[in-house]
């Protein structure tokens, strides 16, 4: 009972999720190559968000919103478009 | 005519004072494609099994690829190769910046330099003109200082590879370097240039370089532009570089610290990508045909102490510099880079025999007698830079660490292998693998010993489980296969993977480039040949059974990773068997790690099979077939 009323005074914000390379055939694009749009409800981290969409969060190295590095803790707004960036090995 | 390539070689014996040009073979062109595949195949033929890595008969090889300063993306790459003195076996290093373009450029597909110069010399190419000159003016300086002395000297126009210090004196772990930054690494071949009194090449050319469709190429590349501008993955890239993964790596518990002791570098926040562009850079660097940008060139200082520019830190720098130094100011660990690079010493083994020395301190294996009296300590950049400066002139304790950690550990005895983190003589990239079992199998296996450059299956453990032993093995063969192709086209590795260029869009290059009726598969197959033709090479110099060499420090079964996200973690002996049984069976060897007669006459090496039999080092009949493909590739790609 005490979710339940805890959710429905959560909001609902949309974001998108963008990504390449190995993370694209996993993110399931809709909106574009890389692109997927995404409801969420509250405010759940990165990392809750990509396990809820069957991304494993360790496969995603950070992410980048609007040219800013965060990480899988950041809980993203409404309307924001995050890229997810996989590891990758070198240099 | 030869399209793709310059269509000559060069052929200096340095004892002689010689240099002749001959033409390339056909056959060398289209059955190894280039660099890493012309560097094994020239061993192969032309090294006798028991010459010394440092002595008159071994080779030292520049090549360039197939795809080396062509109009594609990021064709900058140049493979340099030798008989290592680390591991006494093939070795090849890939470089980027503007040197490979340059020599291809001046007319040359590839060099072989023999013999030992009895003066310090070095190779001045501009086109035709090729001769040997003196180094006495530049014998005895930095990396970095030889090159801009030569630059001022001959001009900006030509590009310089060179070895500072450490190659001269023929450390096990020095690297070439070029363009103020850009290195051939690992396995000591600036100890091969070294001990052939080869101080450095200048290079210069003015030549084009034939394309069968230039139209062709070129509306290829420009579509792969367009579509490569705009990929999400290309902003951080030009942004941060791979210094971006220190992050990564910490909260997932596989960055080196203090020696591999753990996974997991308390305060990693302070040496993470954003410190580094935010404190640290000047300015953004990419090598030939490349708009990423990814190099990042700093400066670092520190009132009183130094103030020095610097390429990178990149990721693996900073991991074994930094975290398993246990270096955590940027600053620091960016000055440790710097002297790495002007001491011409692989900033991955570099780092990697330091933090050795410190944890063999810590035990109390080295003592302050063995260190002109100093205490030295995790942490501190002082004791790096007394480290680094003893072991490029091999003075005191550095004569002992200038051989890398397998040999400075068998000369301490007791435990002091333990805590060499090495494969095969070459110490581990910067992936703490206790809890990644893929990863450390693609470290054992790779032929040149514990590189990321042969394999890096951090993904692959992640996707199907960090606990889990089987059923990877396959995967790690595939991507054996697919990033050395990489190095062997000369093409970048980082530009491909992670920004959906893919290998069938080289390969539309390449059969622009050359007018090949080439495959995709037919190019993995070229690299399966030259993985198991330096496989053989490797057994034949270093004795069977292959299986022995292939085990990692033991520290991966008998020490739990003792804190982070992967605390208590590590693998069992048994688990390290599995792997190897799996991989094996993968590659259809045998159960030594021996390739079988069916493997090497079906990738074209019946020769090889022949001396290894002759030896006893072929592989033996198996209850298991030879699989038909050896590898298979994740989906999606793991990289």
């Amino acid at each position: 009972m005490r979710g339940d009323a805890l959710s429905c005074q959560e909001t609902r914000v949309k974001i998108y999720l963008k990504a390449g390379g190995l993370l694209k055939d996993k993110l399931h694009p809709d909106i574009d190559q890389y692109t997927r749009a995404l409801k969420v409800t509250g405010s759940p981290t990165l990392a809750e968000i990509l396990e809820s969409i069957g991304i494993q969060p360790g496969l995603v190295a950070f992410a980048m919103v609007e040219n800013r590095l965060c990480r899988l803790d950041y809980r993203p707004k409404d309307g924001e478009v995050l890229s997810l960036h996989p590891p990758v090995s070198g240099g | 005519m030869q399209y793709g390539f310059a269509g000559s070689v060069l052929r200096v014996d340095l004892t002689r004072g010689s240099i002749e040009k001959h033409p390339l073979s056909d056959e060398l062109a289209r059955n190894w494609l280039g660099a890493r595949g012309i560097v094994a195949r020239t061993l192969w033929e032309e090294v006798p099994l028991d010459a010394d890595p440092l002595g008159p008969e071994n080779r030292f090889v520049v090549a360039t690829g197939v795809m080396t300063g062509h109009f594609v993306p990021a064709g900058s790459k140049c493979g340099f190769g030798a008989i290592s003195p680390a591991t006494n076996s093939h070795h090849d290093a890939s470089m980027g910046g503007h040197f490979g373009p340059e020599l291809k450029a001046a007319g040359y597909d590839y060099i072989v330099i023999q013999g030992i110069s009895p003066k310090p010399v070095y190779l001045f190419i501009e086109d035709d003109q090729v001769e040997l000159r003196p180094a006495d003016t530049v014998w005895g300086l930095g990396s970095i200082d030889t090159e801009a002395r030569l630059k001022n000297e001959l001009g900006e126009s030509f590009q310089i590879a060179t070895i500072g210090p450490a190659g001269e004196n023929q450390v096990h772990f020095a690297c070439i370097s070029h363009d103020f930054g850009r290195q051939a690494g690992r396995g000591g071949l600036g100890a091969v240039m070294g001990s052939k009194k080869l101080k450095a090449i200048a290079v210069r050319g003015t030549h084009a370089i034939p394309v069968k469709e230039l139209d062709v190429l070129k509306e290829g590349t420009k579509a792969v532009i367009q579509r490569t501008k705009t990929h999400p993955n290309m902003a951080p890239w030009q942004r941060y570089g791979t210094s971006m993964f220190v992050g990564w790596a910490n909260e997932r518990g596989c960055y080196p610290t203090r020696n591999f002791q753990s996974s997991y570098f308390e305060g990693w926040e302070k040496v993470d990508g954003p410190v580094l562009k935010e404190e640290l850079w000047v300015n953004d660097k990419a090598c030939f045909g490349c708009w990423m940008n990814c190099g990042k060139y700093s400066r670092t200082t520190k009132e009183g102490r130094y103030d020095a520019f610097v390429e990178g830190p990149e990721y693996e720098t900073t991991a074994l510099c930094g975290g398993s130094c246990g270096i955590g100011d940027l600053r620091d660990v960016a000055y440790a880079n710097y002297l790495c690079d002007n001491l011409g010493l692989d900033t991955i083994s570099g780092g990697s025999t330091v933090a050795f020395a410190m944890e063999c301190f810590q035990r109390g294996i080295l003592t302050s007698a063995d260190l002109d009296g100093r205490e030295i300590q995790f942490g501190s950049i002082d004791d790096f830079e007394y480290l680094v400066r003893k072991i490029a002139t091999r003075e005191g304790i550095g004569a002992l660490l200038a051989d890398g950690t397998r040999q400075a550990a068998m000369k301490l005895g007791g435990d002091a292998l333990k805590y060499a983190i090495q494969v095969k003589g070459l110490e581990h990239s910067g992936y703490e693998s206790r809890s990644l079992p893929a990863n450390l199998l693609g470290f054992m296996t790779a032929d040149i010993g514990a590189h990321h450059n042969r394999s890096w299956a951090v993904t692959v453990d992640l996707e199907l489980g960090r606990d889990n032993i089987s059923g990877k093995a396959k995967h790690v063969v595939y991507l054996q296969h697919i990033r050395p192709l990489w190095d062997i086209l000369s093409i970048c590795r980082l530009f491909y993977g992670e920004i959906d260029v893919l290998l069938e869009d080289t390969t539309a290059s390449l059969r622009a480039i050359t007018g090949w009726d080439i495959s995709e598969e037919e190019q993995l197959r070229i690299a399966e040949r030259v993985f198991n033709l330096t496989r053989a090479i490797f057994l034949l110099r270093n004795g069977g059974p292959g299986r022995q060499h292939d085990i990692p420090s033991r520290r991966h079964w008998e020490d739990p990773v003792p804190t982070g996200p992967e605390a208590g973690k590590h693998l069992t002996r048994e688990a390290i068997d599995l792997l190897l049984d799996e991989y094996y069976q993968a590659r259809g060897w045998d159960g030594d790690g021996h390739p079988r007669r069916e493997v090497l006459e079906d990738l074209g090496l019946a020769d090889v099979a022949d001396r290894l039999e002759a030896v006893g080092l072929l592989g033996k009949t198996m209850p298991w077939p030879v699989p038909s493909t050896r590898g298979e590739m994740m989906k999606p790609a793991a990289m």
